[in-house]
C-alpha cells in the first residue's frame, strides 16, 4: 500500500451541496440505440444515486447497459445511441441540459472516467507527463508548464509510480503502470466523482489487486465518489458500498454490497452468485444460469429475465415488475416479493 | 545444462489405474528477437514437464506471459518447440512426425480456443464446421451418416434442437453457444486429450459454469483428458484434478487442486491466491504478499524468475533455479525454501 501522504492540494474541490443531497442523482434514465433493424432499448428507466465519498457498483453482463449508463452520464454517447428520457443531476445541475461549454468544464473537473483498456489509449508519441500536463493546462490555462509538470510528477507519485518517470513514454511502462497513469490523468483536476468502467479487467489478478488497493487508499485520502462498473461480482462486493445489478437494460436489484452478497433476492442475482466458483469452502456443483442473455431487439415480455428464471410464475411473462423496496434499503424488481 | 524432468512417477500418478495418454518432458520454446544478428531470445517456456491420464484434468495456471498458452500451442503443434519431448500414446511425436502432426495425432489431441468469435468461419453453417473434421478424419462410413452424426454431437454438447442449430451461422449464436459448437467440433474426431486455452474467459459470467460443467461431463462420460489453461485459479479448483503454476515460463509448483489451494508452498502461488477477490474479506484487509510485475522474458538472468519480487528471497535464489522438491504426497515445488536449498540447476 502506498504510504506517502497525499498533498492536501489534491483534495477535491469543496462541494456546495448539503450532505443530505446525493452527489449524483440519475433519475429514470433511458437510452436507445437506433439500429437498422429497429430500436434497441439499451437502458430502461434506470434510477440510482451516489453520495459523497460513496462507491456505487453497477454489476451486469455484457450488453446489460452498464457502460451505456456511464457514457450517458459523461454525455459521450454517440449516434446511434440517443438518450430518450430521464435526468442526470450532478450537484443539483442537470448534465443532460448542459451546452458544449458547460460540458467541457464539467468533464474531468467534476467527473472523470477511467475506461476499460484505457492503458492502450495513451498517445504513444507523447510522454506520460505531457499527457497529464495536457489535461491540466486545457482546464487551467493559467498554469505554467513547469507547475503542470510538477503536478504531473506529484500525481504519478500518488498512484504509485516514481515521479521521475514523468518523461517516460507509454511503451516504457507495463500494462499495470499505464493503467495507473490513466488513473493519474483522471485525478488531475480533483474530480468529485470518478467513473471506473472495468478498470482492471485487462490486467492480471496480482496487478488488479495492487491497483484496486491503491484506488481504495486514494479514495480515503481524497474523498471522491466512485461509480464502479464491472462484471466481476466478487471484486465488486469487495470494493463497493452499494450495488445495483443490471439485466437487459434494467436495474433488477439494488442494496448494500454485503446485503447483496449475503442475501441476494432476485433470481438473476442468485444465479450470478451461483456462477462463480469459490476458492475456499466446500466444492459445490454450480449451476450457473440456463440460456443466454436476451436479444435486445426483441426483449422478452414482462420480466426480461423470465425465460431463464427457475422461479418464474405465470405473472412474470405478462407484467413487468417494478423496482420496489422490499426490505429497508433493499430494492428488488421481482414478482416473488 | 542439467535438466529438471518431472516424471509421471515423481508426480505420483501411479495411484490411478488410468493410463497416461500425454506426457511432455522439458518442453522449451525460445523466440529470437531484436536486431540484425538476432542476438536476443525470449524464453517463453523453459523445461516444462507433466503428464495427463485418461479422463484427467490438469490445470495450468499463470498470469499473462507465464507461458501457459505457449505450452498449449506447442502440444497442439501449431509451432515447433525449441527442445523437449511430446509423448503421445507412448511415442515421441516430435521424432516420429518431424514434418508436422499426423492425422492420427491431430485427432487424438484437439484444441479449443479462447475466442469463440474468431475460431469459426462466418460464411459457413454450424453443420459445415462439424462435418469437415468428420470427413477429413473419415469418422463416418457413408455420406448419409454425416448429418445424423452432426446432430448427435450437437445434442451431446447441449445445443437443442440440434437440427435447428446445425443450420445456423456463427453470427446467429451467442458466445456460449459458439463455444459449445467448438467443443462439438473437437469431439467429432474422438480425441483423447483436449487442450482448452482459456475456454470460458471471453464468455458472459452467467454461462461460464455451464460450459465448464459440459467439459466435466465429457471427461466423466467419454474419458477425455484436459489440459486446462487459465488465469482463474478458482475455476481451476472447480474443474481440475491437479493444478500446475507457471511463472515466467517456468514450472513453480504443482499438486492436487485442493492441496495446492489449501497448502500453497511457493511464495508466488501464495501471492496469486492472495490476489483473488474475496467478498468475505475487505480489500484493504487482504494480506500483501509481494508487489511488482513479472520480469522480462528476454535473456533472463539465472536463478528463480520470482526472486526479484519474492519476500523470502535468499542469495542462492538469484543464482540457481531450484529443482523439483516433493514436499507432500502429490505435491512438488521449485523453491529454495524447501529441501536442501542448493541442489538446483545451474542455468
Amino acid at each position: 500500500m502506498a504510504s506517502a501522504p497525499v498533498p492536501t492540494s489534491l483534495s477535491p474541490q469543496s462541494s456546495a451541496s448539503s450532505a443530505a443531497e446525493p452527489l449524483l442523482d440519475v433519475q429514470n434514465l433511458s437510452v436507445e440505440y437506433q439500429t437498422l433493424r429497429g430500436p434497441v432499448q439499451a437502458v430502461s428507466n434506470v434510477s440510482f444515486s451516489i453520495g459523497q465519498g460513496e462507491v456505487f457498483g453497477l454489476a451486469g453482463e455484457s450488453g446489460s447497459g452498464k457502460s451505456t449508463i456511464a457514457h450517458a452520464i459523461m454525455r459521450i454517447l454517440h449516434s446511434p445511441a440517443v438518450i430518450t428520457g430521464g435526468n442526470v443531476l450532478f450537484d443539483g445541475d442537470d448534465v443532460l441540459e448542459m451546452d458544449m461549454e458547460g460540458l467541457e468544464a464539467f468533464r474531468w473537473r467534476d467527473i472523470s472516467m477511467v475506461f476499460q483498456s484505457a492503458m492502450n489509449a495513451l498517445n504513444p508519441v507523447l510522454t506520460v507527463g505531457e499527457q497529464i500536463i495536457d489535461v491540466i493546462q486545457r482546464h487551467q490555462p493559467k498554469t505554467t508548464k513547469q507547475q503542470a509538470k510538477d503536478r504531473a510528477a506529484e500525481l504519478l507519485d500518488i498512484v504509485g509510480i516514481d515521479g521521475k518517470r514523468v518523461d517516460d513514454y507509454p511503451h516504457q511502462l507495463s500494462g499495470g503502470m499505464r493503467q495507473r497513469v490513466v488513473i493519474a490523468v483522471a485525478l488531475a483536476l480533483k474530480p468529485q466523482l470518478m467513473i471506473m468502467d472495468e478498470p482492471t479487467t485487462a490486467l492480471d489478478v496480482v496487478v488488479q489487486k495492487d491497483i484496486m488497493q491503491q484506488i481504495e487508499y486514494l479514495k480515503k485520502e481524497l474523498d471522491f465518489s466512485i461509480l464502479f462498473i464491472t462484471h466481476d461480482l466478487s471484486l465488486m462486493v469487495e470494493f463497493s458500498d452499494r450495488i445495483g445489478v443490471m439485466y437487459a437494460g434494467e436495474i433488477v436489484e439494488m442494496t448494500a454490497a454485503h446485503e447483496l452478497f449475503n442475501k441476494p433476492m432476485h433470481p438473476y442475482t442468485q444465479g450470478l452468485m451461483a456462477s462463480f466458483p469459490a476458492l475456499v469452502g466446500p466444492k459445490e456443483t454450480l449451476t450457473g444460469i440456463p440460456g443466454s442473455p436476451p436479444n435486445m431487439l426483441e426483449p422478452p415480455s414482462g420480466c426480461r429475465f423470465h425465460p431463464r428464471c427457475p422461479k418464474a410464475i405465470a405473472q412474470c411473462s405478462l407484467q413487468q415488475p417494478t423496482l420496489r423496496e422490499v426490505e429497508p434499503g433493499h430494492f428488488v424488481a421481482c414478482h416473488l416479493y | 545444462m542439467t535438466k529438471t524432468v518431472l516424471t509421471a512417477e515423481q508426480w505420483k500418478l501411479a495411484e490411478s489405474p488410468d493410463p497416461v495418454v500425454l506426457e511432455v518432458r522439458n518442453l522449451t520454446k525460445r523466440f529470437p528477437v531484436g536486431g540484425l544478428f538476432r542476438s536476443k531470445q525470449v524464453h517463453a517456456l523453459t523445461d516444462v514437464s507433466f503428464a495427463i491420464r485418461r479422463g484427467e484434468v490438469l490445470a495450468v495456471v499463470g498470469e499473462s506471459g507465464s507461458g501457459k498458452s505457449t505450452a498449449a500451442r506447442l502440444i497442439a503443434r501449431l509451432m515447433e518447440p525449441t527442445s523437449g519431448e511430446i509423448i503421445f500414446r507412448g511415442q515421441n511425436v516430435l521424432q516420429t512426425e518431424k514434418r508436422g502432426a499426423s492425422l492420427s495425432y491431430r485427432s487424438g489431441v484437439q484444441m479449443i480456443f479462447q475466442d469463440p468469435f474468431g475460431s469459426m468461419n462466418p460464411t459457413h453453417s454450424v453443420a459445415h464446421h462439424i462435418m469437415r473434421p468428420l470427413q477429413i478424419h473419415h469418422k463416418v462410413e457413408r455420406r448419409s451418416d454425416l448429418l445424423p452424426r452432426v446432430h448427435e454431437l450437437l445434442a451431446t454438447v447441449g445445443l437443442n434442437p440440434p437440427a435447428d442449430i446445425a443450420n445456423k451461422y456463427p453470427h446467429e449464436l451467442s458466445g456460449g453457444q459458439r463455444q459449445r459448437v467448438a467443443i462439438a467440433r473437437a469431439l467429432a474426431v474422438d480425441p483423447e486429450i483436449v487442450l482448452a486455452d482459456e475456454p470460458i474467459s471471453m464468455l458472459d459470467v452467467s454461462i461460464r459454469i455451464g460450459v465448464l460443467n459440459l467439459m466435466a461431463k465429457l471427461k466423466k462420460e467419454i474419458g477425455i483428458g484436459y489440459l486446462y489453461i487459465t488465469h482463474d485459479i478458482a475455476s481451476a479448483r472447480y474443474f481440475a484434478d491437479r493444478i500446475m503454476v507457471l511463472y515466467a515460463g517456468q514450472m513453480m509448483e504443482g499438486a492436487d487442486s485442493d492441496e495446492l489451494i489449501g497448502n500453497p508452498a511457493h511464495p508466488y502461488t501464495k501471492l496469486l491466491l492472495s490476489a483473488v477477490p474475496n467478498p468475505e474479506v475487505a480489500l484493504g484487509q487482504r494480506e500483501v504478499v509481494a508487489r511488482g510485475e513479472p520480469p522480462s522474458l528476454i535473456d533472463p538472468p539465472p536463478g528463480c524468475p520470482f526472486a526479484a519480487r519474492c519476500p523470502q528471497v535468499k542469495d542462492v535464489c538469484r543464482k540457481v533455479m531450484p529443482d523439483v522438491q516433493t514436499i507432500a504426497p502429490n505435491h512438488w515445488v521449485r523453491c529454495h525454501l524447501y529441501g536442501e536449498g542448493t541442489g538446483g540447476t545451474a542455468a
